[in-house]
């Protein structure tokens, strides 16, 4: 099957200039990536600040355009402007900063501003823009100021604003690092379920790994290359290489792998509270 | 010395019809040398009391007592107070502005009328302990990467040399790594110079493994206080007011409610590990 | 004191000013603003006053939140209500004191000069309480359509204009956090010359401004990121179109006008 999303040998150099506009400097932000995504998939880009995660969304969303290597977006080839409009429809880019990327002062003329741009005629922009605010759950705060809102309902509004445009796959980049417990798990749960029920490929670029525990697949990226790619059980299972691209595994993993490091028969990969719970009370009930 | 704070009420926007009731009541009092962190969801009133703390913002109505002394009389120094209780605000680094790092860190000590050389060794000593390398003195601040910013900030801070030293979110958007960087240098500041320290955190996560009392505020009153084993035995409260308990709080209650016997109260994974292996073992 | 500023906020509600056409609101504010010069005598004044409480009361905006929008703006109106009152010549000299003379008619004149900066400045906040950015937008960018053959780029600006306005609450907030970030460093904005005073507020302004800066390029980002791509090709999720109620609120401008005129030139006060 043809894949969705496809980076081969990708490379962005950020090259830095003097007053004169001399390059003094050059930066390898991304080092030759290789990722290729199914659609309908749920993949997670985990990074620590600098790894170049970021600089890698960008390119999904032809912000950026590959100084080497290849990137295709569902058979689009991103370093031909003339693509950009429709890539950006086909994957649309949520950002971190919630206040950075709403435009209006009413919540439903901010939803209605991508399909205004690509030309969507009047009534159907209202009806995609109920349909995608009705689908985040922000639909009874269509006529407020999105001042007034928390940072998980800008977000989710900021989501709303991608799916009027259509698109058939988001990218989220940190989402949620503004937000706080209870905006960041709506804004989770948002995206799993537009995963889920309307079948959108998410993208979900985070450094917090208890968002990624739902995932089909995991890369995990360091020094612009991808060093660890897999299922979130076989990522987690690695504590001591995460902790080495300043990550670290959820706490409830933390406890299964320190439980094992003291001689209990216990796997590693234990994602869930329940899991370690069910299987603790089962080691007990049989004695050690 | 300790901070104390009766009857404490603060309302904002008096008078427009949308007034908002930020601080209810507060009564606390926070003791000398103490590691204490305070919970909330945005909007709980948590940032505000903290402004209340350093005389940023005036109670609408209640005492503040620094020291016994109270910071509402018109004697009392509140520009002196402020270089007391040192004050950290939230993306701190938002507030550089100098040139050079050792610049924007001198800005605190010389506002505190500082000789140069006093006010120079102080940042030295401050940017040491934040963990910045001394070849990035003369570095531009805006060039440094997002946690070394962050660390030079709170240099700024700690180089006037507050007794206390009072944070809001100051992990917030770091990766792992640099979140612990951050809250291992608060722990440092806390057992070596005894700073007392006041962490506000929607995370309770980073709270937990640090903290040595928990306050946690809903809709501008406190809801429950103390350390943070008793806070999280409240897990039901805590989940309806958006904050929840860490997992390896939730993993021990729920084996609890299982019907295992764990003794203690284990809030952090490594205290959990160790509970969860000496109940297996039977001891 | 600083969030207080309520030029260029948006006040949501369903009320029939809100829901007027922003071309209609655009016009009338300007037709308004002129209205102001045209009169002399305390009957202008009681009538001009009666018309924009009838709008506010109509706008359903509480009084309160637009009074609220002179604050920011009270050291001008001291600053030019002073000009006026120490500079005016003629009419019964009241005191004189070296080179200041106040008069009869410098009163007079200060006390209505003020006052019509004040309906000026509450005439035009209703405006921007009661019309959304992108609403503003809209209407002045249909208004000015004209201006495109001269190669105005009319869009443009009135899509910066539109912005500008989203992001004037979150700049002055942001100018209040970095304000109390500095204070809490011991910074000191209230004593010292005029110079001096200036000098204090770099660790102000450069904080802001590397902000201003941060934000504009996030948003440069989002805007791309969402398809924007200059006016062209764009359709309009509200597109403006003259309703009934339109039309009549053109007439009971037309009248304002008409008696705004009227009694400046048959009242005798």
């Amino acid at each position: 099957m043809k894949s969705f999303i496809d980076a081969k040998g990708l490379v962005h150099e950020y090259s830095r200039r003097d007053e004169e506009g001399n390059v003094t400097g050059i930066k390898r932000a991304l080092d030759g990536i290789d990722i290729e995504v199914k659609a309908g998939d749920f993949i997670a880009v985990l990074g620590a600040n600098g790894s170049g995660k970021s600089t890698f969304a960008k390119h999904l969303n032809a912000l950026l355009v590959p100084t080497e290597g290849t990137l295709y977006v569902d058979g689009m080839d991103t370093s031909d402007h003339d693509n950009n409009l429709l890539i950006r429809q086909t994957a649309g880019m949520v950002f971190q900063n919630p206040d950075n990327q709403i435009i209006s002062n009413v919540v439903e003329e901010d939803v209605g501003f991508g399909p205004e741009n690509i030309g969507v005629p009047t009534e159907e922009i209202w009806r995609r823009v109920e349909e995608s605010l009705k689908s985040v759950g922000m639909y009874e705060y269509r006529k407020e100021s999105p001042n007034q809102l928390s940072g998980g309902q800008k977000q989710r509004v900021a989501i709303a604003g991608i799916l009027a445009m259509k698109p058939e796959c988001i990218v989220l980049d940190e989402p949620t690092a503004m937000l706080d417990p209870a905006g960041r798990k709506s804004v989770i749960k948002t995206v799993k379920e537009l995963n889920k029920k309307e079948g959108i490929t998410i993208i979900l670029i985070t450094h917090y790994m208890e968002e990624v525990t739902g995932a089909d697949f995991v890369y995990v990226m360091s020094e612009g290359q991808v060093k660890m790619k897999g299922t979130p059980r076989q990522i987690f299972a690695r504590s001591e290489e995460l902790a080495r691209y300043r990550l670290a595994i959820p706490e409830v993993t933390k406890i299964a792998v320190g439980l094992r490091k003291k001689g209990i028969n216990i796997p590693e990969d234990i994602l869930y509270i329940e899991e370690l719970t069910d299987i603790l009370l089962k080691i007990k009930a049989r004695g050690l | 010395m300790s901070i104390k704070l009766q009857n404490v009420n603060f309302i904002y926007g008096a008078g427009t019809g949308k007034e908002k009731h930020a601080l209810k009541n507060i009564n606390i009092e926070i003791k000398d040398g103490e590691f204490t962190g305070i919970a909330g969801h945005t909007g709980s009133g948590k940032s505000t009391l903290v402004q209340l703390l350093n005389g940023l913002e005036r109670a609408t109505s209640g005492e503040i007592f620094y020291n016994g002394q109270n910071i509402y009389d018109k004697s009392y120094n509140m520009r002196k107070l402020r270089s007391k209780t040192g004050l950290v605000f939230q993306y701190p680094e938002h507030q550089l502005f100098e040139t050079t790092v050792i610049n924007d860190v001198q800005f605190g000590p010389k506002n505190l009328g500082l000789s140069q050389l006093e006010a120079e060794l102080r940042s030295f000593n401050a940017l040491k302990m934040a963990g910045i390398d001394d070849s990035l003195l003369d570095v531009s601040p805006f060039a440094l990467s997002g946690g070394q910013k962050r660390r030079v900030a709170i240099a700024g801070v700690l180089a006037m040399q507050p007794e206390v030293l009072v944070l809001d979110e100051p992990a917030a958007g770091l990766d792992p790594a640099g979140r612990d960087e951050i809250l291992g240098l608060l722990e440092k500041l806390h057992k070596e110079n005894n700073t007392t320290i006041i962490l506000v955190s929607h995370s309770m996560e980073d709270l937990a493994g640090y903290v040595d009392r928990m306050i946690v505020m809903n809709k501008g009153e406190i809801v429950l206080d103390g350390k943070p084993g008793q806070v999280f035995q409240f897990e039901k409260e805590l989940e309806n007011i958006g904050l929840g308990v860490p997992q390896p709080a939730k993993v021990i209650h729920q084996l609890k409610e299982a019907g295992a016997d764990i003794k203690g109260e284990p809030v952090t994974a490594g205290e959990s590990i160790d509970a969860i292996y000496n109940w297996l073992k039977g001891a | 004191m600083i969030r207080d500023i309520t030029i260029g906020q948006y006040y949501a509600s369903d009320s029939v000013i809100h829901k007027l056409d922003p071309r209609v609101k655009v016009v009338c504010t300007f037709a308004y603003i002129i209205s102001l010069f045209c009169f002399k005598q305390l009957s202008g004044y009681i009538i001009a006053a009666l018309f924009f409480w009838c709008i506010i009361k109509l706008s359903k905006v509480p009084l309160g939140f637009v009074v609220r929008g002179i604050k920011p703006v009270l050291f001008m109106l001291v600053f030019t209500a002073m000009l006026n009152l120490f500079w005016t010549s003629g009419g019964n000299v009241l005191v004189k004191f070296g080179i200041i003379t106040i008069t009869e008619e410098g009163i007079e004149r200060t006390v209505f000069m003020a006052l019509r900066l004040v309906f000026l400045i509450i005439g035009s906040s209703i405006m921007t309480l009661a019309t959304t950015p992108n609403q503003l937008t809209d209407a002045i960018e249909k208004l000015l359509r004209p201006l495109n053959r001269i190669k105005v780029p009319v869009h443009e600006v009135a899509m910066m204009m539109s912005i500008a306005l989203r992001f004037i609450p979150i700049l002055v907030e942001e100018t209040d956090k970095i304000m109390k970030a500095q204070l809490a460093r011991g910074a000191d904005f209230e004593s010292g010359n005029i110079f001096s005073r200036i000098k204090n507020m770099t660790p102000i302004i450069i904080p802001l401004f590397v902000s201003a800066a941060r934000r504009a390029s996030g948003l440069a980002l989002a805007m791309d990121a969402r398809c924007y791509n200059g006016g062209s090709g764009r359709t309009k999720m509200k597109p403006l179109e003259y309703k009934g109620r339109d039309i009549a609120a053109y007439l009971v401008m037309a009248v304002y006008i008409a008696v705004i005129i009227i009694a400046g030139k048959y009242l005798p006060f």
